[in-house]
């Protein structure tokens, strides 16, 4: 009897030290497993819609720097200028930005399959994985801009592409796909994404079917496929098509454009990190600023005069220094526009292009455009397409399309009266890894 | 026998508000000389955070002053922070049979601490929130303000409580020329803490009223325009500590002489996402001792005590932010949406495994004749497997981090360890000197991970070296070259001096280019010396360590230009030929040159011998008791005068460094003061 008195006290108290053990650190913390800790991971929008890569931007020609102001960056800044291979140094930076947004993806995407889907949860849990899948592609499609070649459907298949990370295990090896590979994950994910996401979402810095839509048509824009382009920037724009009447807004604003506008798709922004393109550094090209007519209200929404006589901009969509990365419904009838006109469907493209513009010239001075044949209405669109979309991450990707198309844009740096040209279809338009990430998972780097 | 105790405390404080060393900046700038006054005495504004230009015009008379005098500011802000804590003990022994005793403890503990920080308005902090939101329409010349003209009230709370118990049986008993002493118990304690912090805004301490606060939505802040939410400063923890523990030993003595012993226990606590079996770690030794002095044969008069032990044991370290699982938190409420988020607080890390570390170790304790000299020497063996280091990976991952713990290395080590106490009587003066002397060296015998560039390695000994067979904490650094005829720095690339930094610090160097020194001291101790007459005494302690080296501060050109990190190397840089052949300071070049700086601040020319030895403390003290003095009230008073930190006495470096305080040196202390015994 004594025995099992003893056994019995033992087993109690082994299992009560379970339960004292089992209690947790700090009540805040979770093992994510409801529907409702995942799409906290989702909401975390300093991780997911606040720190996008800005490289692209910072490669790119809308805007130059003086002698002085290079030389008074730090040298991670000065090389991503001109396009050298030491373009970023430090952690965290823009590689490390992008998989961010891919980890948390893939953690949700690893849990949601844990949590059966049912007729009560099924809206709250096709949310959260459409918005992971959405939230991975967009991350992809930024780095494949970044760090790979223009899509080339003769090369894409051979051409470097960037790492596919599907899963949230850090020991997994980092391999680097192929552009097409990459191009289909992206494609697969957003087409997946789709009939899982709201039409229209709780707030737009969540996803949605329209900027699933938006960026499919990005996605394809940026592969030259036009027919695609424009079906899904059509679908997209058919379930939402708000513009913003620049003519509503107070140019004398320190950053006139509200964050959370009538046109904003999806909101997200570039992080800070590169004083390159802050806007008390950054000039904008002058041959840009010029071809703005003086009714058009751009000109002084986007742009504000310095002292020494050129300008910087502050039509950033985020009201603040940070420069908008997400999608906004202008981008759309631009890029339907475009569509239609290589398609050689003037009219439709015409229209488009003077829906967008009578909201950004000044009431009733806006006299619509017209195009006498199909290269007159593209050219008028690509220049349009230009002056709408400034700082908004799309330039470097228009810049490699385009010269793909044959436009053949060269980008000049003139620093101490020295020449620094990006020729067209260069190999540095895909920019250099991280030495570190090369030296450390062995990937092959960017030839230069 | 029961035992009773309790304590309570209740203290407050009123922190001056003085800026700190280092506190008073222009923008992110810290600049050497700034003037805080003018020469009448006057205090003067510094341009903390905006141009004074533009804070002198900003608003057009529709703000607050805008300026901040470092030298008042203080007297607006007052902060008062008050500590109630209460600490009651119970204890209970209790024989159970002859030789086996229970003996239990009980703590339990108290504390709250709240702290109330009020910036009034016309403090700096205040009066910058005031404008920052201050929402001026200029062609209506209407103002608004967003956050309510008043004080700024900050309140915090933190309450701990905290309970632990420990029981143990203790067993003892002899029986012939046997003798066995054992004990076995456990120990569980449990900490809870409670915090929690809010702001209040537009408060009135006179009347005690406050202003209402828009938090949910943004506004355009005053200077660039930036749209910001006010923050609303509340937040809520609640921290848990839970530690289980049991232990068991026994030593089983014949004769006297011989004893063997074995002890075990094992320590677990409650990590989050590990199995409960994976939250302890055991420990385990095994030993013997044989005292020798006590054999009939030991006839050696002069050494009356001489014992002989040694021991085998062996420890499973884990690391406590391992995780089985990814485990996340719930954080603040999402800026712009208030959406609940919630981010990644430990990553799973599924391969980690036990750090593992096996000791050997034999000693020799000894005592001569009247105990003037006595002491003992050990002599030990370590051997480790499986150390936890710090790994840099392949950040693609999107850990958000650079580097993941993992198990990284094999080692092994041995030392000696020395104590000697002497006793001796000069005279009048009674003496006593405590030698304490260590030797140590611990060496890397396998690094898992191959390390492919030779950059991933460079230390400044604070983490485990790479290289098999060197010392297990090294400084590594480029091999210096010095510095150039026009102040460049040199490094060597194929045992050729050269300037190609990009090649030095990239591909260029192979692992066994650099150099690698001893991080930790190979020789540590103590020397301590009391000299007594009748009521005064007088101690002195002195410290060493010796044979290792360091990295000294220095700074790049790319600091000083962009947030003024100042250095007095600064004044010592190359600036004509010929400095070369004094200095090592390379030459200041603008814009700087990323890898050039990367070179130097991790070469040879930042390294120094760290050998040095400190007067740690003094203390002088008097004595007065009652055997001498039967008039006096108490059984004893000591009147005492203790002086510590008094600096170092000697070093390797002949730069005059601290090797332990880079920058600021400890702060001396002085006490005087009076203890009394009833």
């Amino acid at each position: 009897m004594k025995k099992y008195i003893l056994l019995l006290m033992a087993s109690v108290s082994l299992l009560s030290c379970k339960k004292f053990l089992d209690a947790k650190p700090d009540k805040k913390l979770v093992i994510p497993s409801t529907l409702r800790d995942l799409q906290g991971l989702l909401d975390d929008n300093a991780q997911m819609n606040s720190n996008n890569a800005a490289l692209a931007e910072v490669a790119a020609d809308d805007y130059f720097l003086t002698t002085n102001n290079w030389s008074a960056l730090q040298a991670y800044q000065r090389s991503a200028y001109i396009w050298e291979e030491d373009l970023i140094t430090g952690f965290p930076n823009d590689w490390s930005f992008v998989y961010d947004v891919v980890y948390n993806a893939n953690l949700v995407l690893e849990h949601v399959e844990k949590i059966p889907r049912d007729v009560q949860n099924e809206s709250q849990w096709n949310n959260i994985k459409g918005s992971a899948l959405l939230f991975r592609s967009k991350s992809y499609l930024q780095a494949v801009n970044i760090w790979a070649k223009a899509y080339d459907e003769n090369t894409a298949s051979v051409d470097l592409g960037i790492p596919l990370r599907q899963g949230s295990d850090f020991n997994r090896p980092s391999v680097r796909s192929t552009v097409d590979e990459t191009y289909k994950v992206i494609i697969t994910d957003l087409e997946d994404a789709v009939p899982l996401l709201p039409v229209i979402p709780q707030h737009v810095m969540r996803p949605s079917r329209t900027a699933a839509y938006a960026l499919l048509a990005r996605t394809y824009l940026s592969m030259r496929r036009y027919e695609k382009a424009a079906l899904y920037a059509d679908t997209c724009l058919k379930l939402y098509n708000s513009l913003l009447n620049y003519n509503t807004l107070n140019a004398a604003a320190s950053y006139p454009v509200p964050r959370f506008n009538t046109e904003v798709i999806m909101h997200s922004f570039m992080h800070a990190r590169y004083g390159n393109i802050a806007n008390s550094v950054a000039k904008i090209d002058s041959v840009l600023y010029r071809s703005y007519a003086a009714n058009d209200l751009r000109k002084t929404v986007f742009f504000k005069a310095n002292a020494d006589g050129t300008f910087s901009f502050k039509g950033s969509y985020n009201t603040t220094v940070n420069l908008f990365s997400g999608i906004a419904t202008d981008e759309l009838y631009l890029i339907r526009a475009e569509c239609y006109a290589r398609a050689g469907n003037i009219t439709s493209a015409m229209n488009d292009l003077n829906t967008l513009l009578q909201t950004r010239w000044k009431t009733g001075t806006f006299v619509p455009l017209s195009a006498a044949n199909q290269q007159a209405a593209l050219n008028l669109i690509l220049t349009e397409r230009r002056k709408e979309l400034v700082f908004r991450d799309l330039r470097w990707m228009d810049i490699k399309r385009l010269n793909k198309e044959g436009v053949g844009i060269a980008i000049r740096r003139n620093l101490n009266n020295q020449l620094y040209v990006l020729p067209p279809n260069d190999n540095r338009f895909a920019l250099a890894l991280p030495k570190e990430i090369i030296g450390l998972s062995g990937m092959q780097q960017n030839p230069r | 026998m029961l035992t009773i105790g309790l304590l309570y405390t209740a203290a407050n404080s009123n922190p001056s508000g003085r800026p700190a060393y280092g506190e008073v900046r222009v923008g992110a700038r810290q600049l050497p000389y700034l003037p805080l006054a003018a020469a009448d005495g006057t205090p003067l504004p510094v341009a903390k955070d905006y141009r004074q230009g533009y804070i002198d015009t900003a608003g057009g008379g529709k703000l607050l002053n805008w300026k901040y005098y470092p030298l008042e500011d203080f007297h607006y802000g007052k902060s008062l922070s008050a500590t109630r804590s209460m600490m009651a003990k119970l204890g209970a022994q209790y024989t159970l049979l002859k030789g086996l005793a229970a003996d239990i403890k009980y703590q339990y503990e108290n504390q709250q601490v709240n702290l109330e920080s009020i910036q009034g308005l016309q403090s700096y902090s205040t009066r910058n929130m005031v404008n920052l939101y201050t929402q001026l329409n200029y062609s209506t010349g209407s103002v608004k303000y967003m956050v309510p003209m008043g004080d700024i009230l900050r309140l915090s709370s933190g309450h701990l409580q905290s309970h632990s118990v420990r029981g143990q049986l203790a067993y003892n008993c002899s029986f012939g020329n046997h003798a066995v002493a054992a004990l076995a118990g456990a120990e569980l304690r449990h900490t809870n803490n409670l915090g929690s912090n809010a702001t209040v805004y537009g408060y009135n301490h006179d009347v005690l009223t406050t202003g209402r606060v828009d938090f949910a939505n943004t506004f355009p802040t005053f200077v660039n325009g930036n749209t910001a939410a006010i923050p609303d400063g509340v937040s809520f923890s609640d921290k848990l500590t839970r530690f289980a523990s049991g232990f068991a030993n026994i030593a089983w003595t014949v004769y006297d002489r011989y004893t063997i012993s074995a002890s075990g226990r094992k320590d677990a606590s409650n990590l989050f996402g590990v199995a409960t079996n994976e939250k302890g770690v055991p420990l385990w030794s095994v030993g013997g001792a044989w005292h020798i002095s006590k054999e009939n044969f030991y006839n050696i008069n002069t050494l009356p005590y001489l014992k002989l032990r040694a021991t085998y044991g062996f420890q499973g370290n884990i690391d406590p932010g391992r995780s089985a699982v990814t485990t996340v938190a719930y954080t603040s409420s999402a800026s712009y949406t208030n959406f609940q988020q919630v981010s990644v607080n430990q990553f799973a890390n599924p391969l980690l495994r036990w750090e593992k570390v096996a000791m050997f170790n034999a000693g020799l304790d000894f005592a001569f004749a009247k105990e003037s000299v006595s002491g003992s020497i050990e002599l030990y063996r370590k051997k480790a497997t499986d150390l936890f280091g710090s790994a840099p990976i392949d950040y693609t991952a999107g850990l958000g981090n650079a580097a993941v713990t993992r198990n990284v290395a094999e080692m092994k080590g041995r030392g000696v360890e020395a104590i000697l106490n002497t006793r001796a009587k000069i005279s009048v003066i009674n003496w006593t000197g405590t030698v304490l002397f260590n030797y140590s060296k611990s060496t890397t015998t396998k690094f898992y991970r191959p390390v492919s560039l030779a950059r991933i390695l460079l230390s400044n000994g604070n983490s485990i070296s790479a290289l098999e067979g060197g010392s297990l904490y090294s400084v590594i650094s480029y091999k210096w070259g010095g510095l150039n005829s026009s102040g460049a720095p040199q490094g060597y690339l194929n045992d050729t001096l050269s300037t190609d930094y990009n090649a030095i610090t990239g591909t260029g160097t192979p692992l066994n280019g650099l150099v690698y020194k001893n991080a930790l001291p190979a020789y540590f101790g103590s020397f301590t010396n009391s000299f007594q007459y009748k009521g005064l005494s007088l101690t002195a302690n002195f410290t060493y360590k010796l044979g290792y080296w360091f990295r000294k501060s220095s700074f790049t050109y790319a600091g000083l230009f962009s947030t003024g990190a100042g250095h007095s190397d600064y004044a010592k840089r190359w600036q004509k030929p010929g400095d070369e052949l004094i200095t090592n300071i390379p030459a200041l070049v603008y814009p700087s040159v990323a890898n050039r700086e990367a070179f130097y601040i991790n070469s040879e020319a930042t390294t120094a011998n760290a050998g040095h030895v400190r007067l740690q403390f003094v203390s002088l003290a008097y004595e007065l008791n009652k055997t001498q003095w039967k008039a006096l009230p108490l059984r004893s008073v000591q009147l005492y005068f203790n002086a510590a930190n008094l600096g170092i006495l000697w070093r390797a470096n002949k730069e005059g460094l601290d090797p332990e305080f880079a920058d600021i040196p400890p702060v001396k202390t002085f006490s005087v003061g009076l203890r009394t015994a009833l």
